[in-house]
């Protein structure tokens, strides 16, 4: 499948055109198009495959999507705040975002490997030390750890800035991560390799997933929408083995929806541009033999967690004691009152 | 002697009268019962309103069958109602103040419906003064106002309504409208309040209220906006809406752009779904109407004697029947299975309509199973004729005879001069249709004269396997030909000359749309109303050449291969 | 009348117009001349020759000519743009030919012209005779539309009544009814035999499913705008428990008298179906009588 310009591409020209003038948003956009045409003349995302080919799909298809999904997070370039390089920047993350993946998936996050091929394709890397380091960086932060070794991979992304201009790095890293995350679907997945049982037992029950989800992003109604169609064989009745793989797949979406939605509670703590994604609703369609099944089954949804004042709230200041001492480790008071006990004042 | 059939709007029918009549319809009715938002897809006459009518609370109420009264309280809604007809909202450029007077003016209507509800009950609850006093007087808080003290709760509320209404409406026609504005009603400020307070009212204490928009197609696009915004609210558990409307493609947008969705936010349900499979429950379900009505009105047979099939059309079917046998009996000399029967059962009828006397008229269409299909599964398609047949038979007979069966030659005329309207309607389509042009008019009336002729080909074919196939999809839909394919396909629908159902495409999971032809346009033309549950494509470009040049539409006796690809989605 | 006599007229394709506008500039003294165009309308027989035609007569006479462009189809924009046009300019005499003005237009340039404090003069020239076709005189009827801060004030609890003042497409008053479902319907007819009046404006062709709607029937001279509207102001008197809405569709001179009934009862509402095809021919000639009047308000 060849590229085709996404809608985000198309409103990020015509921004940074309304925003930096004709000349310099031309150039700006130019200097985009020519790195993403240079990895896809060398048809590198295609290529992932070959060193990991039981992943889901992470083709150009898969980097239009995120682009798109990320248009629709975002909803308005200049209603969200977000300046000419924000938009600019944000599109060359999610281009380079994966890029690790032709080395292998362990580890494809780090910013060295993202590095390595970012300066294989930039013309005069040397030139793009600010670029270089803000994209390496903010790719970085979609998933793995962080440099600190924790999975809060957000938490160290700080503001950054390229010629002198501020770039939102928090606010983008965190678009990109919960973009990538919404980026599910059939196109991520061969039915007929999954029919045939073509991919390994560990990445099937991934591809299983991406072709029953259908995952919407409904920025107006501050919402994500997953729909599943589970689709079962006329005999599922006698069949066991089928029914077990049914099972196990209504498992892993539950496993995988609770997740998207700590994505989102999670992104949204950096970003401003999600807080209006107040829930995700999750609806399951079955059909039998590809023919709807009438059940009628309300959605799950997941609501954003908030305190109400008086409810479950500490009963008494020994449980708040105990809230404390078993969230904050340095905290325990008995020793906190062993040091007062043994600390000294010097008289001078 | 009352004709059973007459078929009244369901509005202005007594309520006991409307008990005693009404069929509930089991395949959907669950839902109206259930607290989810409901989308009651429906053209006119298929029974959206006398649905909803049966749920609202005025007749639930009476319902001995209902035990709990109060679990659901349905509010109906009509929105034919002139108020939600005014314009001046249209005046304002700014789409916040357009959404603000029209979000305005259905809460008046909500609430007027509201009281109106409780007030049909005529004191059916008992509402305690120190509970009417203490509604009144968080109300007349939650709404800035004082509510006159009269007899009941609800006449308070209305004639505080009454004056709303009144105001808001002398403030849009006067020179400074903008006024308007400062204290408009919403959804949030006084339909969720007053909910809330009513189930103070001890028996409304664990009451679901359900609002009943019916026939919204009536209201403006922002009307509708406003409503859906509304059912995309997250808590179902003090209301719920059941929207009913005839409009083929309902708007789902709300009025901030977003979009509600079937199965997250309402549960859809198409009225017309029942009746192109094959076991189809809607059958049942009219010869329930039928031998109802012959009861009330003391008619003491059953539906199949009330309407005879006519001799000559039994003979005709049974001819079909014994060639179909020998056909087979030819074509499969050691046959297995079921091969000789599903060869009957598919040329059966064909043959009979095929080898018909050309020069004898159409044929006698009567029968229970005849009517059933010519209504093509609309409720008010199946009694208006009944009706005109039974005054017919009245007519031919003394006053004081009961008729106790509608003589398959009166069946076979009434059936005739309904088509014969029905083609009135598509010549006249112009004059049916909003927004149909002179040049569109003619491309319908093209096409669907070619579409007879198609059929009449068709059952003539003796080498085609679906014969009587009468449903059809349109393939290989050029970008170019898809405006105008859908304008006259959407005109169609608008004027039920077509309904819609979807199929799926097994091998590549693609849904598509399936055409269904009114078959009351069917025996004017001596075809078959009964059909085959199969269906025949017709290309895009034979589609358009058929409508704006009048050209016949191919015809290929080996097209049908195809079908099996094809699973209608239930 | 005063020199300073401005005329609205409507840019037509019937013969009315031309022979109309020669006649009012025969006999009457006026200064400048607003000839309103519907673009969308542009397109019928001899509308191009008309304009022509009546930019040379101005030319001669030296009469100032004002284009006024509207759209028939965008009610919501003609009078956006009627509001703006009549905050700039003030009138004093005005006579508007009402010919050929769509109803709907008689009655917003009768509310601007009010709030301008213009004083009104309307005249009315009859055709020789009417399309006979069987198509009709307009088809392909679009929804009805309340008038902008004209659509009355409804009283929850009343019923509906619709004041019918027929004319000679059926269609155009069955729409209305369906649209609408009152609860009665009062048809005014026309009297006397012109245009085969009798024949093509029996009014009621009630199609089935108006079964429950009660229907009376009144007998009215449209021409006749004094009486039409005292028929009108008892009519609206007897139904005061019911809301109402008023449209007109016989003789153009019921545009007037309903506007009449309006201002003096502003509870009531005014509705148009607009039609989207009308007749090429519609009518021919000009009769040899006018009709001519003021609007007292």
């Amino acid at each position: 499948m060849s590229w085709n310009t996404t809608k985000y591409e198309k409103a990020m020209k015509d921004y940074l055109i309304a925003k930096l003038g004709e000349s310099e948003g031309e150039i700006l956009y130019t200097d985009y198009e020519s790195l993403r045409n240079e990895l896809i003349k060398d048809n590198f995302f295609r290529e992932i495959k070959i060193n990991e080919p039981f992943l889901s799909d992470h083709s150009d298809r898969h980097i239009m999507d995120v682009q798109n999904r990320a248009y629709k997070l975002i909803g308005d370039f200049e209603g969200q705040g977000l300046s000419a390089i924000d938009v600019y920047c944000l599109a060359l993350m999610i281009l380079f975002h994966d890029v690790g993946n032709i080395f292998g998936r362990n580890g494809h996050d780090s910013i060295p490997r993202i590095a390595e091929v970012y300066n294989q394709y930039r013309t005069m890397p040397q030139n793009y030390g600010e670029e270089r380091r803000v994209i390496t960086s903010g790719a970085s932060a979609h998933s793995g750890k962080s440099r600190a070794g924790c999975k809060d991979t957000l938490k160290y992304i700080t503001k950054d800035s390229i010629k002198e201009e501020e770039v939102n790095l928090p606010e983008l890293s965190a678009i990109l991560r919960f973009a990538d995350e919404l980026a599910e679907g059939q196109h991520r997945t061969c039915s007929f390799l999954i029919d045939k049982g073509l991919y390994d037992e560990n990445s099937m029950i991934y591809h299983k997933y991406a072709s029953i989800a259908e995952i919407r992003v409904d920025r107006a109604l501050g919402r994500i929408v997953i729909t599943y169609t589970i689709n079962v064989s006329e005999n599922f009745n006698e069949n066991e083995e089928e029914q077990k793989e049914i099972i196990d797949l209504i498992h892993f979406s539950f496993y995988r929806a609770i997740k998207l939605d700590q994505e989102r509670r999670y992104t949204k703590y950096y970003s401003s541009i999600l807080l209006p994604f107040k829930y995700v609703t999750v609806l399951y369609k079955f059909e039998k033999n590809y023919t709807p099944l009438d059940f009628d089954i309300k959605p799950i949804v997941f609501e954003d967690k908030y305190p109400v004042p008086g409810v479950d709230f500490v009963k008494d200041p020994e449980q708040a004691k105990n809230e404390i001492e078993k969230n904050h480790p340095d905290f325990i008071l008995e020793d906190i009152i062993n040091l007062l006990r043994i600390a000294k004042i010097e008289v001078i | 002697m009352k004709n059973p059939f007459v078929f009244d709007r369901p509005n202005t029918i007594e309520v006991d009268e409307f008990i005693k009549y009404y069929i509930k319809d089991n395949t959907y009715t669950r839902f109206l019962e259930s607290t989810r938002n409901i989308v009651l897809i429906g053209v006119r006459g298929s029974g959206k309103t006398s649905t909803l009518r049966y749920y609202s609370l005025p007749v639930s109420f009476h319902n001995p069958s209902i035990q709990d009264k109060f679990k659901l309280v349905g509010v109906h809604i009509p929105c034919k109602q002139p108020l939600l007809g005014k314009r001046e909202y249209l005046l304002y450029d700014d789409q916040n103040k357009q959404n603000v007077v029209v979000e305005h003016f259905l809460c008046i209507n909500i609430l007027t419906e509201i009281c109106n509800t409780f007030l049909e009950l005529h004191g059916e609850i008992s509402i305690s003064v120190e509970i009417r006093d203490d509604i009144l007087a968080n109300l007349g808080y939650i709404f800035d106002t004082e509510f006159k003290n009269v007899s009941s709760l609800f006449d308070s509320i209305k004639l505080f309504i009454n004056k709303e209404a009144n105001s808001s409406q002398r403030k849009l026609n006067n020179e400074n409208f903008e006024s308007f504005i400062d204290y408009a009603l919403t959804f949030n400020n006084t339909i969720i309040p007053l909910l809330e307070q009513i189930k103070k009212i001890p028996e409304l204490r664990n009451s679901h209220f359900s609002l009943f928009f019916d026939d919204i197609q009536d209201l403006g696009d922002i009307h509708q906006r406003i409503i859906n915004s509304w059912i995309a609210f997250r808590d179902n558990k003090l209301f719920s809406f059941k929207i009913a409307t005839a409009a083929t493609k309902p708007i789902y947008i709300t009025s901030n752009g977003g979009l509600i969705l079937e199965g997250h936010d309402f549960v859809r349900i198409d009225l017309t779904k029942g009746l192109f499979n094959k076991n189809s429950e809607f059958s049942q379900f009219a010869k329930d109407v039928i031998q109802k009505r012959l009861d009330i009105a003391g008619i003491d047979t059953t539906v199949d004697e009330f309407l005879p099939l006519s001799e000559t059309l039994r003979d005709d079917l049974e001819k079909g029947k014994q060639k179909a046998k020998e056909l087979a009996e030819q074509k499969y000399p050691n046959s297995t299975g079921t091969q000789i029967s599903d060869y009957v059962s598919k040329y059966a009828r064909a043959i009979s309509f095929r080898e018909r006397n050309s020069k004898a008229n159409i044929p006698t269409y009567s029968g229970f199973e005849t009517l059933v299909d010519i209504s093509t599964g609309v409720i008010r398609n199946l009694l208006n004729p009944l009706y005109f047949m039974y005054e017919k038979e009245l007519s031919l007979n003394s006053p004081c005879d009961k008729i106790l069966k509608i003589n398959p030659n009166t069946q076979k005329d009434v059936i005739k001069t309904k088509s014969d309207d029905f083609w009135e309607k598509i010549r006249n389509i112009d004059s049916e249709l909003d927004n149909c042009s002179k040049d569109l008019a003619k491309q319908i009336n093209n096409f669907y004269d070619q579409l007879i002729d198609y059929l009449k080909r068709r059952l003539k074919d003796e080498k085609i396997s679906e014969p009587r196939a009468l449903n059809f999809i349109i393939s290989e839909i050029e970008p170019e030909m898809e405006e105008k394919i859908n304008e006259i396909i959407d005109a169609s629908l608008k004027s039920t000359l077509l309904y819609e159902r979807t199929i799926n495409h097994k091998a590549t999971g693609k849904k598509l749309p399936l055409y269904v032809p009114n078959r009351m346009m069917l025996p004017t033309h001596g075809l078959d109303p009964h059909g085959q549950y199969s269906h025949f494509s017709i290309k895009g470009k034979d589609f358009l050449a058929t409508a704006i040049y009048n050209k016949s539409l191919p015809f290929f006796a080996e097209e049908d291969s195809n079908i099996s690809q094809l699973k209608l989605d239930l | 009348m005063s020199n300073d006599i401005t005329l609205f007229t409507v840019l037509g394709w019937e013969q009315r117009f031309l022979l109309g506008t020669n006649h009012i500039l025969e006999n009457y003294k006026i200064h400048n001349v607003y000839l309103i165009c519907f673009t969308d309308y542009l397109h019928m027989n001899n509308m191009n020759e008309n304009f022509i035609a009546i930019e040379e007569l101005m030319k001669e006479k030296s009469i100032e000519l004002k284009i006024i462009k509207l759209e028939y189809e965008d009610s919501i924009s003609n009078w956006k743009k009627l509001d703006v046009f009549f905050k700039d300019i003030d009138f004093d005499q005005v006579l508007i030919n009402i010919t050929t003005f769509p109803r709907e237009t008689i009655w917003t340039f009768l509310f601007f012209l009010r709030t301008n404090g213009a004083c009104i003069s309307y005249i009315y020239y009859k055709p020789d005779s009417y399309d006979k076709s069987e198509g009709g005189l307009t088809k392909n009827h679009k929804s009805p539309r309340l008038l902008f801060k004209h659509s009355g004030v409804f009283d929850i609890d009343k019923k509906l009544v619709i004041f019918i003042i027929t004319g000679f497409d059926h269609n155009r008053t069955n729409v209305l009814i369906e649209h609408y479902e009152p609860s009665k319907v009062v048809y005014l007819s026309q009297k006397g035999e012109q245009f085969e009046n009798m024949k093509r404006n029996c009014g009621l062709c009630p199609k089935t499913g108006f079964e429950n709607i009660l229907i009376d029937n009144v007998a009215i001279d449209s021409y006749n705008i004094d009486e039409s509207c005292k028929i009108l102001k008892e009519l609206i008197e007897n139904h005061r428990d019911y809301n109402i809405i008023i449209t007109s569709q016989g003789p153009k001179t019921s545009a007037i008298s309903t506007y009449l009934a309006y201002l003096n009862n502003n509870n009531i509402a005014l509705a148009y179906v607009p039609a989207r095809e009308f007749s090429g021919e519609y009518s021919f000639g000009i009769g040899n009588r006018y009709i001519v009047g003021n609007i007292k308000i």
